[in-house]
């Protein structure tokens, strides 16, 4: 299967070194970068300068790991921690690793703690008289100067400063982590309540809610208000009706987002799995071989789904709560975002209607937590190689496969 | 291409009755309002026209003469507008050369009524014009302009985004002087007139200004020696817009390079499905065209040598394409072979003529017709499709400080041009790129400039 990836970064090889004090921050920062990256199908492995049991390693040690690392094929980011940053040389590392045709970015996130505040004060002096070169503020943390490439972001005075960045795959790292939010938060996710076309197993359209769908509107505003309780919450749907009814009763601010729409299915637009058999058995194979990939004629694949949806996964990282109303396909694209899904698994998981998720990012990794309602609805779900719609797959052939399983995401960074 | 001959043909009567706009003009200033469904790198449309869910924004710009900010405001104009954002960039020197033929110091009171006139046509483009994102090119460089403006705008139910322009390289000083006096306003003058005013003007200027600080409570993005630092004070409040045009402006360089777009040479048969390697014909016509290319851009160096350091050829991943360049690499060019240059994936109708394609595919080609930037064939790809994964590679143009040669298949040069010169998705598809001319495109800071050169 082909993965989807950034164009033009193919001979890039980049070091990520994250210079950040807090563990937490550092962290926190670390699996959101593999979680990005892997959504993008960019191969990206963590090191660090401490092995499991806490012991130190020889930071040169690790340099020399992460050089190896990148002659393997199609390595392109390598992520840095290093925990004794009072030991680091940023320009000796840096040079090191542009002796092997390796890019380095520091980054620097500075929390509220002690020494950030410290750091803050320094810098707004910087600001008030810049013009200046910037030797001295950097000077300050030792580790870099301003011949490296970096950035520092500040939570308390909300600034950030980017140095000296040469290449695209630094721009882009650097827009990702200026979106993200690192405030405590979580994301609701539903499907749309049950749909008319549901109900006569059609794809796509624009109809409205069944009666049971419309049951389930007017439950979700409960539903939600014993999770959410007094906390802010912005409500975003997609432009079609169904999610719009699901929405209605919410008594939060409403977005609708045309990126939010379903995977347009073009010609098949309307029909069902066993008309698309028929009338289009080739593409009906073809797509069951590739679904990530498949693009409906005059529509679109999972593929599209993700570039179009970049824009609101950015916004997602940026906001609070917010609770998400949308379609089958686009919600397989956002959670596999969130879980690290693999490209040629995200299109078979199950997401059942009248089923309400909750996502929490947590250091380490996603906690999922599903509620079921007791409003029954229609599947939606076609195995593959089938045109039947089934209530559960009949093999679980891997964890992704059904997302009621709960799935959290631990990593050991 | 019959029918797409007659479709110019209509196309260009339409647009000569409007205008007077031939495809060698940049489109960066043309109004906003062009009927056109979407723009050419827009990843989706919206009823209102407003994209992100950003709200309307007014980027001021601030910082002295010679610092670069006519350029800011016009690439910030072509990647927004490209991105499918209703942008205008509002330029002050614009407004005070259609005033006034003398351009030099004019009162006071001539400044102000002319900063209320451009600032009530703002206004006017974001209430009556459906303008999502206006940019405002003045000095801006007192504390008093900036908080004049935020009321101003807040009042209006717009957020204002300071960029601060600040240059302390030397080198980055003398060569924006310089830039700026090619400006309109210098036309006719004496070149010691120019230098001398210009520096009289830019030191009472920097005895005045009053830098961007924390305490003024507003958005605000400094932008040192163009873009080697930027500090951003970032607001969330302004979404991400206002992170794509930071993701942009850590990409963009100021450039004195020029892009070159040229077709591959011929093989035997030309067809898609089988790679073929250049034919005799093909091969005359890469000599000839790594002829011009170095004569081109030494003539622009002044006679100095046209090294790998001022030059580089980036190509399509195709054999005809790639060897098209084989002359370069013969002399010690850097030929680059990018996969974002791959040509548009014709799918189902690879290789077939208009006549062909109409008899097999009747209803897929009445589709195109409709709207030829955005329509697939089966398996094929879109010119938006081709758009949105080149990306990448127009960000890395907007990089790039050496002069490129570009070898690259029709759809793919159309794409480039049309980000380039700002051309609307109802353009893009029509414009063409024969093998006798070379297309010279020399990046200005209000406009980018066409030139197409014959090959032989």
């Amino acid at each position: 299967m082909t993965l989807r990836t950034i164009d033009g970064i193919e001979n890039k090889k980049l070091c990520l070194i994250m210079v950040t004090k807090n563990e937490r921050d550092r962290r926190f920062l670390t699996q959101k970068l593999i979680r990005y990256m892997g959504w993008l199908a960019i191969k990206c492995k963590v090191f660090k300068d401490k092995d499991n049991t806490g012991c130190s390693i020889d930071i040169n040690d690790v340099i020399t790991n992460i050089c190896e690392w990148f002659r393997e094929e199609h390595s392109i980011i390598a992520i840095l921690n290093i925990y004794d940053i009072n030991l680091c040389n940023g320009s000796q590392y840096d040079q090191t690793f542009k002796k092997h045709h390796i890019d380095t970015l520091f980054i620097e996130y500075i929390g509220d703690d002690l020494n950030s505040i410290n750091c803050n004060a320094i810098n707004n002096t910087y600001i008030k008289r810049v013009g200046d070169t910037s030797d001295d503020i950097i000077s300050n943390s030792k580790i870099l100067n301003g011949q490296l490439s970096y950035v520092i972001l500040r939570k308390e005075s909300k600034d950030t400063l980017i140095n000296k960045v040469d290449n695209y795959l630094q721009t882009r790292v650097i827009f990702y982590i200026l979106n993200i939010n690192m405030e405590n938060k979580s994301i609701w996710l539903s499907r749309h309540g049950e749909s008319m076309y549901n109900l006569e197993e059609k794809i796509g359209g624009d109809s409205s809610l069944s009666p049971r769908g419309h049951k389930y509107a007017q439950l979700l505003p409960n539903l939600i208000k014993c999770q959410v309780g007094d906390l802010p919450l912005v409500v975003w749907t997609s432009t079609l009706r169904r999610t719009q009814e699901t929405a209605r009763f919410l008594p939060y601010k409403k977005l609708a987002w045309k990126a939010l729409d379903e995977l347009d299915a073009g010609v098949c637009d309307g029909m069902t799995y066993k008309e698309i058999e028929q009338v289009y058995p080739e593409d009906f194979k073809a797509r069951d071989e590739d679904k990530y990939q498949y693009r409906y004629r005059g529509g679109e694949s999972y593929a599209d789904v993700v570039n179009r949806i970049e824009p609101v996964i950015m916004e997602l990282e940026r906001q609070d709560n917010v609770l998400i109303i949308t379609h089958q396909a686009v919600l397989r694209c956002i959670y596999a975002y969130f879980m690290n899904v693999p490209q040629g698994e995200s299109p078979w998981m199950t997401i059942p209607l009248h089923t309400l998720i909750k996502l929490t990012p947590t250091i380490d990794g996603v906690k999922v937590t599903r509620f079921k309602t007791d409003i029954p609805a229609v599947s939606t779900y076609k195995e593959k190689g089938s045109s039947d719609i089934t209530d559960m797959p009949s093999t679980l052939s891997s964890k992704y496969a059904n997302i009621l399983e709960e799935v959290s995401d631990i990593q050991n960074i | 291409m019959n029918v797409n001959k007659n479709n110019k043909e209509n196309f260009l009567k339409e647009k000569t009755l409007n205008d007077d706009l031939d495809y060698r003009k940049d489109a960066v200033h043309e109004p906003v309002d062009c009927g056109c469904p979407m723009a050419p790198g827009q990843l989706y449309p919206t009823e209102t026209g407003t994209l992100f869910h950003a709200g309307n924004i007014l980027i001021a710009l601030v910082g002295l003469p010679a610092t670069s900010k006519t350029l800011l405001a016009v690439s910030m104009t072509r990647y927004t507008r490209w991105l499918g954002v209703r942008t205008r960039s509002f330029h002050v020197s614009e407004y005070r050369r259609h005033k006034s033929n003398r351009n030099i110091a004019l009162s006071l009171k001539f400044e102000q009524d002319m900063v209320d006139e451009v600032l009530k046509d703002i206004i006017d483009f974001f209430e009556n014009k459906k303008g999502q994102i206006a940019i405002f090119d003045s000095l801006n460089i007192l504390k008093s302009d900036r908080k004049r403006l935020v009321s101003l705008f807040e009042n209006i139910n717009v957020k204002v985004l300071f960029i601060e322009s600040i240059v302390t390289d030397p080198k980055l000083v003398n060569k924006n002087i310089e830039i700026a006096l090619k400006s309109n306003q210098y036309l006719n003058w004496r070149k010691e007139d120019a230098i001398d005013y210009y520096t009289k003007k830019l030191s009472i200027k920097e005895s005045q200004y009053e830098h961007i600080t924390p305490d003024e409570n507003c958005n605000f993005l400094k932008y040192i020696n163009f873009g080697e630092q930027l500090i951003i004070n970032h607001n969330n409040q302004l979404g991400y817009l206002i992170n794509k045009i930071v993701f942009f402006l850590m990409n963009l360089r100021n450039k004195t390079s020029r892009v070159y777009l040229a077709r591959c040479g011929t093989s035997d048969s030309d067809k898609y499905t089988n790679d073929e390697v250049l034919n005799e014909e093909g091969i005359r016509y890469s000599k000839n065209l790594t002829d011009l290319v170095l004569d081109r851009v030494g003539m622009h160096r002044q006679g100095k040598k046209v090294d790998t350091e001022s030059l580089v050829i980036w190509t399509g991943p195709r054999k005809r394409t790639y060897t098209t360049g084989k002359f370069f690499i013969e002399k010690g060019f850097d030929v680059q072979e990018r996969s974002q240059l791959k040509q548009l994936q014709p799918g189902s109708v690879a290789d077939m003529t208009i006549e062909e394609i109409k008899e097999k595919y009747p209803n897929e080609h009445a589709e195109f017709l409709k709207d030829p930037y955005h329509y697939r064939y089966p398996r094929a790809e879109s010119y938006h499709d081709l758009a949105v994964r080149m990306e990448s590679l127009l960000l890395e143009l907007e990089h790039m400080n050496t002069n490129v040669l570009i070898i690259a298949h029709e759809s793919t040069l159309r794409v480039l041009y049309g980000y380039l010169l700002a051309y609307t998705v109802l353009d893009v598809p029509k414009l063409e790129f024969s093998r006798e001319f070379l297309t010279e495109i020399t990046f200005g800071p209000f406009c980018n400039t066409v030139e197409k050169i014959p090959i032989n």
